[in-house]
This record gives structure tokens, sequence and C-alpha cells, in this order.
């Protein structure tokens, strides 16, 4: 039997009739059709269908649907203001972080989520935010020099303080 | 990978209601909570699943036999409405911890005394960010897996299971809450309404384990160390330790802890201990690592909590 659900995606209400075996990523996909969020393993490991629930990371292949009733969901879409990019965003494609593209929703929701925790993360705090997703073309690398960017972008005049570590 | 087979979804706004559909549906429900592992074994991982009788010497598929079928429950009981269920209390000599709360918050909590460090360590080891903002302390106690970082902790800090059910509530100990992978003394009826450690002076926990991965990976061995000091003497009052994947169960190294007893925790009794708990330890070989390797592994770690255990001792006021 479809349950009624209310719930808040990128700032936008609905309400949806669901079955109970729906999980978020498959509502959010066939649903909603916002298909930037990707489902990747299904069971957890590879954080490709990494969504914000109320400000904060999760694997959406792993919570059913209907347990977001009430919830604010923020997906890849609602990142950019307008037609401006979100400066994560912006940073993923100047530092060439995004090859095949499949994980960089995730990669970047879970860096958004650091940088609003910590706007001035150091590497190993870096690599360890983002120790839930996981990338099989780019090695790593640009991603953790792209958040560095976006954190330095992000602080403005005191860009210079980030912390000097060997990316 | 989707959940195929359909199921009632229940979302009690009570704990009493809670417990009334735990009853009426007798092992044909259960409780959802973070969802990080029930979730996950809902889902049919595998074309082999959909064999008639799979999972059982009668699947007609030779392949089929040894596949696990999905888990399919008649109902799934949310527990997302029952807010007395998360949360953690501190009081003058005890913590109270919800069993929904969930692993990120935990670990966090940078205001839990010092004889709870254990229990840090283990939320913040488990799984991946992602996993530890759902997964939750009862739901890694309850799953009962053998290397279970939060169960490991728990029982190391002498942790009671409250439990509660139609017919009333009951209380256990954490140690005797697990009787074997997978399985607790929790019955279909019950669910886990609470997690209390009792906390004093003096008292330092920590929790330590070893992987392949820094994260999103399951312990190899995992080791913590509960200790109280006697601060006048600098000996020690009382020691707990509980080691993980080293056995059937989270294992606890009473043996080990004892050689500790009224004793300075120095080099050498450190050592001692470690090589005692060595001797406890059951492990086996599997695909993840070796009963060698492992044997090694408890020797290590359990000395790297037992110091960082009385690290945290001695800081405690």
């Amino acid at each position: 039997m479809k349950h009624i659900l209310k719930l808040k995606v990128n700032g936008r209400e609905y309400e949806k009739a669901v079955s109970p075996r729906r999980t978020l990523v498959e509502f959010l996909r066939e649903d909603l059709e916002l298909t930037g969020t990707k489902q990747g393993c299904g069971v957890g490991e590879c954080g490709t269908c990494t969504v914000h629930l109320d400000g904060k990371p999760v694997n959406s292949c792993l919570m059913l649907a209907l347990e977001a009733e009430g919830k604010e969901i923020t997906t890849i879409e609602g990142l950019q203001d307008g037609a401006e990019l979100h400066p994560v965003q912006k940073a993923f494609i100047e530092k060439g972080a995004v090859q095949c593209g499949f994980c960089s929703p995730g990669m970047i929701l879970s860096s958004k989520a650091l940088l609003e925790k910590n706007p001035h993360p150091s590497v190993t705090e870096i690599r360890s935010a983002l120790a839930g997703n996981l990338c099989r073309c780019t090695g790593y690398q640009k991603i953790i020099e792209a958040v560095l960017a976006a954190a330095e972008d992000g602080e403005g005049a005191d860009g210079g303080q980030r912390r000097k570590e060997k990316v | 990978m989707r959940i195929v087979n359909d199921f009632k979804y229940e979302r009690p706004g009570t704990l009493k209601d809670a417990l009334v559909i735990l009853e009426k549906h007798q092992g044909g429900a259960v409780p959802l909570a973070g969802g990080t592992d029930l979730v996950v074994n809902m889902k049919h991982r595998s074309m082999l699943q959909l064999f008639p009788n799979a999972g059982t010497p009668d699947a007609k598929f030779e392949a089929a036999k040894f596949v696990q079928p999905a888990l399919a429950p008649e109902v799934v009981v949310s527990l997302a409405s029952l807010s007395e269920l998360e949360g953690i209390k501190t009081g003058a000599d005890f913590v109270w911890i919800g069993p929904t709360t969930t692993m990120a918050r935990i670990a966090a909590a940078d205001d839990l005394p010092a004889a709870l460090g254990a229990l840090r360590d283990a939320a913040g080891s488990m799984g991946s960010p992602l996993v530890r903002n759902r997964a939750t302390i009862g739901g890694n106690l309850v799953n009962a897996r053998p290397a279970a970082d939060g169960a490991v902790a728990l029982i190391a800090l002498g942790g009671i299971v409250e439990l509660a059910s139609v017919d009333g509530t009951r209380k256990e100990a954490a140690c005797d809450f697990i009787t074997a992978p997978g399985c607790t003394t929790c019955s279909t009826a019950e669910l886990i309404t609470g997690l209390s450690v009792s906390v004093g002076p003096d008292q330092g926990s920590a929790y330590v384990r070893h992987g392949t991965r820094r994260q999103l990976e399951i312990a190899l061995v995992g080791a913590a160390v509960w200790i109280q000091l006697e601060k006048a003497s600098g000996t020690v009052k009382d020691a707990r330790i509980c080691l993980g994947a080293v056995g059937p169960r989270p294992m606890p190294a009473d043996g080990a802890a004892k050689t500790l007893l009224s004793k300075k925790p120095d080099k050498e009794a450190i050592a001692r201990c470690a090589e005692a708990a060595v001797k406890e330890a059951t492990p086996i070989d599997d695909f993840r690592g070796s009963a060698g390797y492992r044997s090694e592994l408890v020797d290590v770690l359990v000395r790297r909590a037992l110091e960082k255990a009385v690290e945290r001792a001695k800081g405690a006021s």
C-alpha cells in the first residue's frame, strides 16, 4: 500500500504517493526525475547516491523514501543559484576533478557538507570526509585540490591562511 | 538493486504503539532505525536469490543453494517518530544513550566523560561519514556482528541494555546480550529502549581497530579497554577488555583484564596483559586475514588501547 510522503527537495515542497519499498534515490530519480543523484552499488559503499538530509550527507540508497517524511533534502540540482554554479562545483570544473562524472554529485555534496562545518580543512580532513565516496577515474588528487581551492575561494580575503600542506 | 518484496510500513508515534505492532506480528515485523544494515539485507543483490528455495539445498540451480535470500519482513516498523529513543543524557554517575542515536552524533559528543572514550572512538571508526550519519548504536548492537565496533566498546564499558516489550521492561548486561553471530537475547517482540553506562572518577577507555583501509572497512581486529585507576597509588583498580573479530561474538578478555589489577600500568604490565589477551582470543582464517595475523594484531591493539585508556584516565578528574 502506498503512503503519502511530504518533504522538501531543493527548497520545493512535494507531496507524492510512494510505495514503502521505494528507496530515497529511486524516489528522487524516478518520481521527481532528479537524475543528478546516481545509484551505484546500492549498498552504501560507493557514495554516488549522496544527498543532504537536513544538511547532513547520507547514502540515499540506504533510506526508504518514506523515512524522509518532513525532512529537507538537497541534491546536486539544488546547489546552483540560478545560472551561477556553487563555488565547489566551479572548483571541480576548474581543477579538472571531473572525468566520467558519475561520482561528482556525491563528491561535491560531501565536500560542501565538510566546508560548511569546517571552512579550512586540511588534506587529511578532506580525505576523511570523502572516505564514503569512491572515484574510479581521477585518483582523488584533483578532487582534493578542488576542495582546497573551493575552501580558499570561500574564505575570501584570508584565503592565503589555509593550512600549507602537501597535497 | 531494489527491494522486490512488498511489505507494510508502520510509523508508530509512541513506544507503546511500536511494541503492540511488534507483539502482534510475532517475528514478521522488524524495527527500522538507520537502515544501513536492514535496507541492504532487504535488497535483492543477485538473480540467484530469485530461484525457488534459494539458500537451501532444495534450490534447483546449484549456485542458488549458497546465496542468502533477501530479507522479506511482512512489516517494517519505523522508529523515526520515537524521539524518546534518541539522544544522550549525562548524569553525575551515569551516561544514557538512546538506541537510535547516530554514530556521527556519538563520535562528535566531546562533552562525554573520558570513561566513554572507547565508544566515541568506535562510533567514529565505523563505516564511512555517510553511513555514520544514519547508522545507530542500537542497530550496531542488535545486528550482533563479531566485529561490531560499537558493541565491542559498549561491552568493555560494562554497558547495560534496556529492553521493553508489551509485557514490561528488563535490563541485560551488554556482555550477555550478544549470544552468537547475528543473535541476541532481544526477542522479536522487544525493542532496545536505552543503553546506560555508569561512570566514576579516574576512569578512561579507548577503542583501537585495524583494517586494510582506514574507513569503509570491517575491522580485522578491534580492541576496547576500560580502566579505573587508584588515584593515590596510580595502580589499576578495575579493568575490562573486549575484543572484536577474534571470536563468534565480541569477546570479553577477562583473564587479560585481571592481570592488570593492583598493578601500575607500566610497559611491563601492559605487555603482559596484551600477551594474555592473545591467549584468550580465538581468531579464525578468513578472506580478510589469517588467524596468525589477527593474533599479532590483538597484541598490538590491546597495548595501544590500554596506553590510550590510561592516558585518558589520568586526564580525567
